[in-house]
């Protein structure tokens, strides 16, 4: 039998360097010992965590100086808001996606239906409530639609196409086949400005806060995550994760029909015609901003940020002349060097902390 | 592009091909009206009323509103001339329109084809089928798209004078910024995506006639404008670099719209407008005086003239087709 | 039977488990009392998983009595092992990997701040963290801090949390059993002792443990009882005191003859 106090205490990553403190206090004393970190691996962390910060930072410093003395106003800052705050409510829903689990590729066919649908409730005389109602609506049932059929085993990459297909087509249906313009009653969402700032800056930034503090504060979002991290692992914890997978897609779509709203109050105009570079704007700020494909992690707030650089390095690029498709050029460049880094980041730490986490007295850190 | 020697070669025995095929089809009873192909039976011109009265329409896609719009014009427009129509749809997919197209001239119901092709250089097998089978066929573009120098025999060519517009779309503009703005102007030149047909010599004419009607107005940037939203945001961009941009010209009706919007949200007034397209919004602002003028392509009156071409080609399909401009037409406010 | 008598926690009787001709358990008697580590050994293919899967309700055995408490029950599914009491810590340890000890611990039966933000779903961070530590406590482990992730834990930390997560939904008025598979597996030699610990900590506290390990070592440091499996059959069911290694060995490989021939 092991003496019960040298089993007492876990051992506990030290300071690089150091052996480990011999086991013999109780374990309450480990409290103290628990919270030290290798210097090396809390940059490494905060880097990847917070890198996306200092990206951007580093964009609005340089396009300032490049783009002088257009770039660096106040009128600027709020357009470059504008513009993200649309991408950026696109890019939470595939980011909620594909924390639980699930690339859903629907996004841009239910933004169509969406705004379709509001489209024709106002055209033919509906209150613009009720259209706004019925725009969410779509993509909740959508939502749910998307959940029930990938519950059933299927891949929700494949049933999402097939939805995307399915709301494209009844978006001209509903749209008879052509726009749907003439929309100036939603101006109060689209280019109607509140204290200076578009509406649609104010919607996306009320989007994030909620959604930020539900996935990390609510118990029903904490249960979403990690849901999408390990399904297994919250079912047999007694939670039902199907449901929580389901919300996950109806989130997705909510966002979604949201944003194609949004869309067509700024430009007063329902289009059937949905745009699939929606999802890879989206996909992009995701993409940078850390969210892992596999699920189970992501940040909202480095979502905001994504978007927010795409929409800047667009801006920018434009103002000094350049043809935005530039932009995606470049996005995608510094797009493949964050992955990589934090790919990097990633394998480093790990190690580091195998190193540590394994000293004891007899070996010290190898 | 094949050799001028491996063209003649093909259109030899295309037409040998053809002959040899006519005689059979003389021979043999066909659907409609067999009497008298059966006692002809000579290789030159089968009685037009052995073809049906069967047009097959094969767009690009139907999933543009334009073009869907278009073929419903058509099955109406040919209904109403006695015609049935048979609507294909490529969904931008040019082995398909080419397959699709292939079957129904092989299996004979169809008694003329309105082709806008998806790869113009992929559709001289289809067009060799058709002329061999008799079929009058009416593809959009010009002859050198599809490997001719010239007008040919039961083809007709239908083609969109983009330097005609561009020149148009430029020429307004110049007009405007003259009576508007005094002669002089910052433009915006918002741009249709790379890949459009005749994208080159729309813009070139476009630029050329600005210049000529407003020599000393300047085009200080070029936005490529994929689609309406996004079109207002870079735009919206673009005007932060140029604050004092005061003229846009537009190649689609989302850039005019676009640069509408940008404008309006920035609060900036935008005086001179002129589009390419003419969608409904975009006349009802040329109505209200916001656009300048629209350069339209009137798709309804080349559709009557596509088809009533097509009608009279199926009586003579040896006869050499035409080469046919879709009508062109300027909107301005007061028109 | 009387008063003093506890029924066992888990007891099988007679259970058979028939693939077509293939017996992978053949009339198998076991029984695990509260407080009590019984170990489960045998050979690959002797039928521990098999046995093990029976008892966390993946499969329905082909016929045999199972008994919990004393009361027959039936799983019809591992849900329903759960809800009996039953906890199966897996080889995958079922871990979240990207939230922190005190998520981990406390989801599924999270605490929900008071007033109004509770109500919204708003959880009390704050006293979920004090909760896994107290729990912790009590079993004699102190990991790193409950904010840490899991995926930054070694995997000794990692397996005593995830141990730690099944006692705590077994302990309670009636105190359950714990299912555990090659727990050390991928463990080194330090990592084992702190498991090992553990698992005598959660005994004390009065969980069944049933634990299948190819590790002779542990299975006699730890265990009160050891029993062998030898081809679906039961060939050995002794006290550890009374049994050594080079008998064990016996009864794994079959150079042994079965107890109950």
């Amino acid at each position: 039998m092991t003496t019960p106090n040298e089993a007492n205490e876990v051992v506990v990553p030290a300071q690089a360097g150091t052996t480990a403190p011999p086991a013999s206090s109780t374990a309450a004393a480990s409290s103290s010992q628990a919270e030290v970190d290798p210097a090396g691996i809390r940059a490494l962390i905060f880097i990847r965590d917070r890198g996306i910060f200092v990206l951007w930072a580093l964009l609005i410093i340089a396009f300032s100086v490049w783009a002088n003395p257009f770039f660096g106003t106040v009128d600027n800052a709020i357009l470059v808001a504008n513009a993200a705050a649309l991408t950026a409510i696109f890019a939470a829903g595939v980011a909620v996606g594909i924390i639980c689990g699930a690339l859903d590729l629907s996004i841009p066919g239910v933004a169509a239906l969406s705004a379709c649908t509001c489209g024709w409730l106002l055209v033919n005389g509906h209150p613009v409530w009720l259209g706004l109602l019925a725009g969410m609506v779509v993509g909740v049932v959508v939502g749910l639609v998307n959940g029930a059929i990938s519950l059933r085993g299927f891949s929700p990459i494949v049933v999402t196409i097939g939805t995307l297909s399915i709301t494209t087509a009844a978006a001209s249906i509903v749209a008879g086949g052509y726009t749907i313009p003439g929309l100036t009653d939603l101006k109060f969402m689209g280019t109607e400005r509140y204290f200076g700032v578009p509406a649609p800056v104010w919607i996306a930034a009320a989007v994030f806060i909620v959604g930020t503090m539900f996935l990390t504060r609510t118990r029903d979002g904490i249960r979403l995550m990690s849901v999408g991290g390990n399904p297994e692992a919250v079912r047999r914890s007694g939670i039902h994760s199907d449901r929580y997978k389901v919300l996950g897609f109806v989130i997705s779509a909510s966002c979604a029909a949201l944003g194609g709203l949004i869309t067509t109050a700024v430009v007063t105009e329902a289009s059937p015609a949905a745009s699939p570079g929606i999802i890879f704007t989206a996909l992009t700020a995701v993409a940078l901003a850390g969210v892992s494909l596999a699920g189970g992690r992501g940040s909202l707030p480095r979502v905001l940020v994504g978007a927010l650089i795409l929409a800047t390095i667009s801006n920018g690029l434009t103002i000094k002349g350049i043809d935005p498709y530039w932009g995606t050029g470049v996005t995608g460049v510094l797009l493949l060097l964050s992955i990589s880094l934090e790919k990097w980041i990633s394998t480093t730490v790990s190690k580091r902390l195998v190193a540590t986490a394994q000293a004891s007295v007899h070996t010290g850190t190898r | 592009m094949s050799t001028p020697r491996r063209r003649h070669a093909r259109a030899m025995s295309g037409l040998a091909l053809g002959a040899a095929t006519v005689l059979l089809a003389a021979c043999s009873s066909s659907s409609s009206g067999g009497a008298a192909a059966s006692t002809s039976g000579s290789p030159s011109s089968p009685a037009a009323s052995t073809l049906p009265k069967t047009l097959v329409f094969s767009p690009l896609s139907l999933a543009p509103p334009a073009l869907k719009g278009l073929s419903v014009g058509v099955k109406g427009y040919a209904g109403s001339k006695g015609w049935d129509v048979i609507v294909q749809d490529p969904n931008f997919d040019p082995t398909k329109q080419t397959q699709d197209l292939n079957a129904v001239l092989d299996s004979g119901r169809a008694g003329a084809a309105w082709v806008i092709a998806v790869a113009p250089q992929s559709m001289g097998d289809t067009l060799k089928a058709a002329q061999s089978k008799g079929i009058p066929i009416l593809v959009n573009g010009k002859p050198a798209e599809y490997g001719y120098s010239g007008p040919q025999p039961g083809i007709t060519f239908d083609y969109i004078d983009y330097a005609a517009g561009g020149t148009a779309l430029g020429d307004q503009l110049g007009k405007c910024i003259t009576q508007k703005l005094g002669g002089t102007g910052q433009v915006l030149f918002a741009v249709s995506s790379p890949g459009q047909a005749g994208k080159a010599e729309f813009e070139g004419a476009a630029l050329a006639a600005l210049k000529a009607a407003a020599p000393n107005a300047t085009v200080v940037q070029t936005l490529v404008v994929k689609d309406r939203p996004s079109g207002q945001t870079d735009i919206g961009n673009a005007l932060q670099g140029h604050p004092n941009l005061n003229a846009v010209m537009a190649s689609t009706d989302e850039g005019a719209l676009g640069a509408l919007g940008a404008f309006s949200a920035a609060g900036k007034p935008l005086p001179c407008v002129t589009d390419f397209g003419g969608n409904d919004e975009v006349l009802k602002d040329v109505k209200a005086g916001t656009i300048f003028a629209s350069v339209g392509l009137q798709f309804a009156a080349d559709m009557a003239q596509s088809f009533d071409t097509l009608v009279t080609m199926q009586a003579d399909p040896k006869a050499v087709g035409q080469v046919l401009t879709v009508p062109q037409k300027i909107i301005t406010a007061s028109s | 039977m009387t008063v003093t008598d506890v029924a066992p926690a888990l007891e099988l009787r007679s259970i058979d488990m028939h693939y077509g001709f293939v017996r992978a358990l053949d009339s198998i008697d076991f029984q695990v009392v509260q407080g009590e580590v019984v170990g489960l050994l045998g050979d690959n293919g002797a039928g521990k998983s098999t046995l093990l899967k029976v008892m966390s309700g993946a499969h329905r055995p082909t016929s045999g009595d199972i008994l919990v408490h004393g009361t027959e029950t039936v799983f019809h599914a591992p849900s329903s092992a759960t809800h009996a009491g039953i906890q199966m810590v897996y080889q995958d340890l079922a871990l979240v990997d990207a939230q922190d000890i005190a998520t981990n611990l406390n989801i599924g039966r999270e605490i929900l701040r008071k007033g109004p933000l509770g109500w919204l779903g708003f959880v009390d961070h704050k006293a979920q963290r004090k909760r896994s530590e107290a729990e912790l406590d009590r079993l004699g482990v102190r990991t790193a801090a409950m904010t840490r992730p899991v995926e930054m834990l070694s995997g000794g930390q990692r397996q005593v949390v995830a141990l730690a997560r099944s006692a705590t939904r077994v302990t309670g008025d009636r105190n359950g059993v714990l299912l555990l598979d090659e727990p050390t597996a991928a463990l080194g030699y330090e990592q084992t002792q702190q498991v090992q610990a553990l698992i005598r900590r959660m005994a004390d506290q009065g969980i069944a443990i049933v634990l299948v390990t190819h590790n002779l070592p542990l299975s006699m440091n730890v265990c009160d009882r050891i029993v062998v499996l030898n081809r679906g059959r039961k060939v050995a069911d002794v006290r550890t005191s009374e049994t050594d290694n080079d008998q064990l060995v016996g009864w794994i490989t079959g150079a042994r003859p079965s107890m109950f021939s």
